[in-house]
């Protein structure tokens, strides 16, 4: 285990002192057209027989919080990460673990999957990053009790060394070009809680924690500190006020509010975007759920899924010990929210729309499991908490996984298709595994088998887009927002390398067309702020799309 | 041969008639409550004991009214007397929320302990009846009628929450759980309630209708004891004015208004 030393407290004394209100040599954004060249492969052939359902595998990683239900940390799980780490352009998962090791499925196509044993433990979140833009993606994971780490595989083994110039034990992590300096920058924030329970009050003598923002350059990460306390479990770059930069959104636990900065050329500046947030944040996803062209912020809380007697007895001896005293005008409330721009503020539609209660809820995400072309919302939930659940069997609050389905974004209706297991689901996340043309589900639990779900759906329209910037180190160009238009639907979708709870994502975007044969048009705008656009393209085919450099 | 005074809506709360056995109630009530105090019992405590001190006084009012104007009049006074209090109690629990922003679990009112479901239960079921036997023996103005049906949908949202409690109740014994309360939960209306939270209204407009499937369980609250207070007052001043214009236009005393007593 690596030891939290002198370095770190003189190291957290140096954050403090390049502490907010520094400015950012953000250069400003430009909306001139950038060219463009794209490659396109047709969709593999979809298995028959098809359907509306999801068939599951169980995989052989176990994800063990050793005995989990004992230490209510360490049932808070371990994430996933999706993406392509060997350069076969097929996506890879990495699947977090507790008390036993990370296993990275390299998929070798057609649902086939090689498992690498890791040595790593003890694992937070992890991201598949191309972190210095040479087309080689790397693994990087937060760990409970020491600095995160970079691996990369090669010929079927993956080594790692510690990140370099960050010296704290995080939870949460998210990644963004920040600083619009054409590099991915690294946002960590802490989990107090569980720290404080491993250190004790040297913890706070070290530093203490809270949410970082470390800017690369040349290879080396300088690192400011943007507050001091952290019980983050999820990290989202929306923007929130609209000025096409993304800012910063860190959702916390504990009844901790979450934290937000918007990030200006004058530097990061706290704000409270929204008048009703969610109170014990456990997950984040940023998604036009509406198809209106502008990007909304989905948090999950812990708010049973229904009303029944049943239902309320399980929850009610665990609520009465987590519920804080909250006034009438505390802007927190313990049920999801669904944050939606409306041109001047952000409202909370999630009540109105029936998403705002979903179970002890983790990992939630929008994307189209059916390809009709609005976008689905699957979450994981349940709790595993000898103490807190002492009344349940095992201890544990078995919930059903909740996928809501919708062709309208006005109402959504509750399916099963085989993904509503009732396992203590932790980290989730979406990607087309086998190149089909739809999303299958990567779930990874506590105290449970990694699980693929397969999406059996018969061909329906879609098209997959992978961006490439060859001209900046975001090869991935992660931060960019594409909108497809289609008669008179647009869909929007912004690459992000995790969202969700501690669940990275692949950088390849996925849209289902419904019954549109192709588009009209992509809009592309680039993390620097340049536009790209490319007219009439067929569906059922993935697009690699790649920047030219200005001439 | 006297004639009384007729029976006004003042009547209700005129208490000059008591005003020694109110003064002194009170007084004996503030020393408890202050006694009370100094045990450092609950505010609610101490409220209590000074209200108390106004029962007696009102007992004694009753007594009275009860002898002038019979037993029909009496029930009426008592009702509308009670239902504002706790028509009262439901403000107070208002503004200790909304005005001055407590939380939640503790924005119970003035008697914090009443604020229990099995007393929100028979406290309706009280009011049904005792409502049901006034207009039998004659309130039966449009506001009447209108506050009778307001009082069984009030009291079939407490009895639907009463079964919750008990189901609620009997889940938790069968977990093994039996220090824990299943006071609270949302009923029929309101935010979480059974309309907003149904399979049978899921995704329809009725499960979102502002207010009926949006306020919080104290707002709902507040919203059907205004109503019935509202609607009891305006009852009872109908009634009232309706029975003494009557008494006034024919002046044989025949009414219930009017007592005929022989002159010592």
């Amino acid at each position: 285990m690596h030891t939290l030393s002198l370095r770190s407290l003189i190291l957290g004394a140096l954050l403090m002192l390049t502490a907010c209100g520094s400015a950012l040599h953000i250069p400003t954004a430009t909306a001139i057209q950038t060219a463009i060249s794209s490659s396109s492969i047709p969709f593999a052939v979809p298995q028959q027989p098809c359907g509306p359902r999801f068939t599951r595998t169980d995989l052989a990683h176990y994800t063990s919080g050793g005995n989990a239900g004992s230490a209510l940390y360490a049932s808070n799980g371990s994430g996933l990460a999706i993406g392509d780490l060997t350069g076969d352009g097929r996506p890879d998962i990495a699947f977090g673990n507790i008390v036993g090791t990370v296993t990275i499925y390299i998929n070798d196509g057609d649902f086939v999957f090689h498992p690498v044993q890791t040595t790593l433990t003890d694992v937070r979140s992890l991201a598949v990053v191309d972190i210095s833009g040479d087309g080689q993606r790397e693994l990087v994971a937060t760990r409970r009790f020491a600095p995160p780490i970079i691996g990369t595989i090669k010929n079927n083994v993956f080594s790692y060394t510690v990140f370099p110039d960050v010296f704290t034990a995080f939870y949460a992590m998210g990644w963004q070009d920040v600083n619009r300096d054409g590099q991915l920058d690294a946002v960590f924030g802490t989990y107090d809680n569980e720290q404080l329970q491993h250190q004790g009050i040297i913890f706070q003598t070290r530093g203490g924690g809270g949410v970082f923002v470390y800017t690369q350059n040349a290879g080396h990460y300088i690192g400011q500190r943007l507050n001091a306390t952290a019980q983050a479990l999820a990290i989202v770059f929306p923007d929130l006020n609209h000025d096409g930069q993304p800012d910063i959104l860190v959702g916390n636990d504990f009844n901790e509010p979450d934290a937000a900065w918007t990030v200006t050329p004058a530097g990061y500046t706290p704000v409270t975007p929204f008048s009703q947030t969610t109170e014990n944040t456990m997950s984040l996803d940023v998604a036009d759920y509406d198809n209106n062209g502008t990007l909304d912020i989905y948090a999950t809380d812990m708010k049973p899924y229904d009303q029944s007697v049943t239902t309320m007895a399980r929850w009610l001896p665990a609520m009465l010990k987590l519920t804080r005293p909250l006034s009438a005008d505390d802007p927190q409330y313990t049920e999801n929210t669904l944050q939606s721009w409306d041109g001047s503020a952000w409202h909370n539609t999630a009540y109105d729309l029936q998403l705002d209660a979903t179970g002890w809820s983790w990992s939630a995400k929008f994307a189209d499991l059916d390809n009709n072309g609005w976008q689905d919302l699957y979450v994981v939930n349940g709790m595993k908490a000898n103490d807190l659940l002492s009344y349940l069997p095992l201890g544990e609050l078995k919930e059903k996984d909740m996928l809501f389905m919708t062709d309208n974004a006005t109402s959504y209706t509750i399916a099963n298709r085989g993904l509503s297991d009732t396992g203590s689901g932790r980290a989730a996340s979406m990607v087309d595994l086998d190149g089909d043309g739809d999303l299958d589900v990567v779930v990874n639990p506590i105290d449970g088998y990694a699980q693929i779900y397969r999406n059996e759906l018969c061909p329906t329209p879609s098209i997959e887009i992978v961006l490439i910037d060859p001209t900046t180190a975001n090869r991935d160009a992660v931060g960019s927002v594409l909108t497809i238009h289609t008669g008179s639907q647009q869909q929007t979708r912004t690459i992000q390398v995790g969202s969700g709870y501690l669940s990275g994502q692949s950088t390849s975007v996925h849209f289902g067309l419904g019954t549109s044969s192709g588009i009209d048009s992509l809009d592309i705008i680039w993390p620097d702020g340049a536009h790209s656009e490319l007219r009439a393209i067929l569906a059922n085919r993935i697009y690699t799309i790649t920047r030219k450099a200005t001439q | 041969m006297t004639t009384i005074p007729p029976f006004r809506m003042r009547t209700i709360i005129d208490l000059r008639d008591v005003s020694t056995t109110l003064t002194v109630g009170v007084l004996i009530g503030c020393v408890v409550a202050v006694y009370a105090a100094t045990l450092k019992m609950p505010l609610w405590i101490q409220a209590a004991c000074v209200i108390a001190g106004v029962i007696p006084a009102y007992s004694v009012h009753a007594l009275r009214i009860f002898r002038l104007y019979g037993w029909w009049f009496t029930l009426l006074m008592l009702l509308v007397a009670a239902q504002g209090f706790h028509g009262v109690e439901h403000l107070v629990q208002w503004v200790q929320y909304h005005v001055l922003r407590w939380p939640f679990f503790k924005a119970s009112g003035i008697i914090s302990a009443a604020n229990a479901e099995w007393v929100h239960f028979g406290w309706n079921w009280m009011v049904l009846i005792i409502m049901s036997i006034l207009v039998k023996g004659g309130l039966r103005n449009r506001y009447a009628w209108l506050m009778l049906l307001w009082t069984v949908a009030h009291t079939a949202e407490h009895t639907f929450l009463m079964m919750r409690y008990l189901q609620a109740l009997s889940a938790l014994a069968s977990l093994g759980v039996q220090n824990v309360s299943a006071q609270g939960l949302p009923g029929f209306f309101g935010r979480d309630g059974w309309l907003a939270t149904s399979d049978v209204t899921r995704s329809s407009f009725v499960c979102r209708v502002p207010g009926f499937t949006t306020a919080v369980r104290l707002d709902v609250h507040f919203w059907w004891n205004a109503g019935e207070t509202t609607l009891l007052t305006l009852a009872t001043a109908m009634e009232l004015r309706v029975r003494n214009a009557s008494l006034k236009r024919h002046a044989v005393p025949h009414s219930p208004l009017t007592v005929v007593t022989e002159q010592v």
